[in-house]
Order: C-alpha cells, then structure tokens, then sequence
C-alpha cells in the first residue's frame, strides 16, 4: 500500500517536475543564494575571519612574549641562584674566619693563662721559699741567740767579738748541716 | 483528495503563488527566504558578538564556531590549504544556506501556502523542504559548479585549465576519449551533487508521510506504532539534514581543490 503510494507520488510528479515555475525557483534560489553570501560576508564571515586572525596572531603574540619572559625568568633565576651561592660560601667564609678567631682566641686565653698561672705559681713559691728562709734565718738567729745567752750563762765568761762571730758560724752551720 | 496526490502536492509542487509570472513567489521560494532570514538572524548578531569580543563567549557564538571551525580545520584546510580561508565564507554559506533549508522541512508549525487542484490558496501547517525540490538543489549545483570552475581557470587561466581536464603523460589517441570522460565526469559532479542532496530530502520526507499516513489508512489505533516509529525516522532525519549539508560542502571543497590543484 505505501509503495503505490509513493509509485503514485512519482507519477503525479512526472507532471509537476516540468513545470515552468521551477525555473522561478531557480532565479530565487540564486538571488536568495548569492544576497545571503553578500550579506553573511559583509556582517559575518568577514568579522569572523578578521577575529580568527586577529586571535591567531594574539595567541601567536602571547606565546612569543611567555617564551620571552621564560627564558628571562630562567636568566634571573640563574643570577640570583649565582648570588645565593657566592652568599653562602661568604657566609661560610665568614663562618670559619670566625671559628678560627675563636680557637686563636681560646688558644691564647689559655697560654696567657697558663703563663699567668705559672707566673704566680712561681711566685707563689719564691714567696714561700723566702717566707721559709727568713723565718729559718730567725730561727737560726734566735736559737744563737738563745744559745749565746745560755753559753754566757753557762760560760759566764765574756767572748770577744770576732771569736763570737766565728762561734755563730759554727754553730749555725753545725744547725744548717742538721 | 487521496493521501498520495496530498503527498506528491506538498513535496513536488512549485506552482507559483502571488503573480510575477515564472518568478512568482511558490511556497519552496517562501521557505527559502525563511531560511535565509533565519540565517540573518543567527549571523548578524553572531558576527557582530565576535567583532566586540576576540574571546569567544557564551554558547550561541561556540556552538555556532566549532560547527565554522571543523568546516575550516576538518573540510577546507585538508584540501584547500590555509590559503583557503578566502573560500570559506562561501563553503560557510552553502553548509548553512543547504542546513537551514533541510531543517525547515522538519517544522511542521511553519505555514506554507498551496495552491490546489481547484486553483484556490489552502494553508498547509506541514512546513516546507526548499531543498527538497531539485529545482532548489539544482541552482545550488549550479552555483557551485560555476564556482569552482571559475576559480579554476582564474587560478590557471582558461587554456591551462582546459588542457589540464585530462592529465598529462597520455598517449595522444587516448586524450579525445578521455577529454570527453573527463567533460561527462565534470558534469555528472554537480548532478550528483543535485540529485544527492534532493533525493535525501525529499525520500526523507516520504518516508515521514508515508509512515504517518498509515494512521489514516489504519485508524488512530495504530498510532501507537506508527508514532514512535515515524518520531524515530524524524531523529534520523535531524541527523540526514546535518549529514546532507555536510556532503554537499566536503564535495564543493573536494571540486574546488581539484580545480585550483590539477596535479594532486
């Protein structure tokens, strides 16, 4: 049923298909065809085509300049990385000037204290030999004495100088010996 | 009036409405002026929103750029190279100009004035295919073919051109039988194309009464399976519509790279 349908659409457009009408159709066609063309180019494909060009070179632009500024940004980086390694071994330097200070400073307090202490050590033990040999020396004094006044005494009998001198002598060394 | 004179009434018939003799206005004409001025209304504004903005906004000028863009990255460069580009407005054109036509078939709310047998004005609700008629699709052939020859012998010059329509390095006695292939080929491109683009819609078309017609020959019941089945054949047509519009532009790309290129 539906193809005598369509077979019947055929056969009823045999007669329509040569109408001269068609050829309206085609002047139409071509004018409606080539007015939208115009038109279209003049408010749309022209802008189009411009914007894509326009946006084409911008993208193209952009992507020089980012290049550009890339590599800048990678030139600086370098640089201050550069910086930042002279800094850190300044800083190193200055680091180790200072231990070197430190341990130079150190070893010096220490010698200088070393030398202080044995300065006074000595001292310290020149004093006592001293104290010691003048309180032997007192006591060397005092025990001739002691021991004259017990031999006048004892003795009873005066002793002239020199003889008393050499008596001293004698007896100190007879003390200094024991 | 039987349901296949209705048919072949509304897709083949170009009868002349208002006056102005063979350039009266028919319903396929006034469906093609709807078209373009649809086309106007989605272009104007299109062009003037991507002439105020270099960054393309909102969904109305991407949509309508990614269709623009793979026409040029997809169908124009391959062929044309980016030399091309001064093509596309007119490759833009017909794909949209030949969209248009076929999409307006598939809204049937568009009135369409038709003349009957008994010469009195009736108004069909159905819509109208300009492109479904090949008085339609036949001045687009037309257009083109004149087109992209012209572009041709303007590229190569006219003896060039003609020497260059059968390829070089032949033996002498076959160029006449060649040169005449060749002209037929030539012409038989921008037939195929009329032929292409007409049958699809207008088949389309048939098929869709056809199919709907079922439900006055078989009664409402039958709607039921006529309606999803018809609402089914109606997708593909939305996909046939793009697809034709399609062809018909890859097609024009591929003549006019072989007229502007002879050697490839």
């Amino acid at each position: 049923m539906a193809l005598d349908l369509i077979l019947a659409a055929g056969d009823h457009a045999q007669h329509t298909l040569l109408d001269p009408h068609g050829w309206g159709l085609v002047f139409w066609t071509g004018v409606t065809f080539m007015l939208v063309v115009l038109v279209l180019y003049a408010k749309a494909w022209g802008p189009l085509l411009e914007a894509l060009d326009a946006r084409e070179q911008g993208i193209a632009g952009q992507r020089d300049e980012a290049e550009k500024l890339r590599a800048d940004a990678a030139a600086l980086k370098q640089r201050y990385e550069d910086q930042l390694e002279g800094i850190r071994k300044e800083a190193q330097a200055i680091i180790d000037e200072g231990e070197a200070d430190k341990k130079r400073i150190l070893e010096e307090a220490k010698a200088k204290a070393d030398a202080e202490a044995k300065a006074i050590r000595e001292r310290a033990e020149r004093d006592i030999k001293l104290a010691r040999d003048r309180a032997l020396d007192e006591v060397s004094r005092q025990a001739v004495s002691i021991g004259m006044s017990i031999a006048e005494r004892v003795i009873g009998a005066e002793v002239d100088a020199k003889r008393h001198v050499a008596i001293v002598d004698e007896v100190l060394a007879q003390y200094e010996r024991s | 009036m039987l349901l296949a004179d209705w048919i072949s009434e509304h897709l083949t018939h170009v009868e002349a409405l208002a006056g102005l003799g063979a350039i009266g206005i028919s319903k396929h004409v006034l469906g093609m002026f709807v078209a373009a001025a649809l086309l106007l209304a989605t272009f104007i504004p299109f062009g003037a929103a991507v002439k105020r903005d270099l960054v393309p906004r909102g969904p109305f000028v991407n949509l309508l750029e990614v269709i623009l863009l793979f026409l040029r990255d997809e169908v124009s460069r391959p062929f044309l190279g980016k030399d091309g580009d001064r093509f596309l407005p007119v490759l833009w054109t017909f794909f949209f100009f030949i969209l248009y036509c076929n999409l307006l078939g598939l809204f049937p709310m568009l009135p369409a004035p038709v003349v009957g047998h008994d010469g009195a004005t009736h108004w069909s609700w159905s819509g109208v295919t300009p492109t479904g008629t090949y008085w339609v699709t036949g001045t687009l052939a037309a257009i083109a073919f004149l087109w992209y020859h012209g572009l041709g012998i303007k590229a190569q010059g006219l003896v060039a051109y003609v020497k260059n329509i059968v390829p070089s390095g032949l033996p002498l006695v076959l160029v006449p039988f060649l040169f005449v292939i060749e002209v037929i080929s030539h012409l038989i491109k921008p037939t195929a194309l009329m032929i292409r683009l007409w049958a699809n819609m207008m088949g389309g078309h048939t098929v869709l009464y056809v199919i709907i017609g079922l439900v006055f020959m078989f009664g409402f019941a039958s709607s039921i399976v006529v309606v999803p089945f018809a609402f089914a054949i109606y997708l593909l047509e939305i996909f046939v519509a793009f697809l034709q519009a399609y062809v018909f532009t890859f097609l024009v790309t591929v003549f006019l790279g072989a007229a502007l290129h002879p050697d490839h």
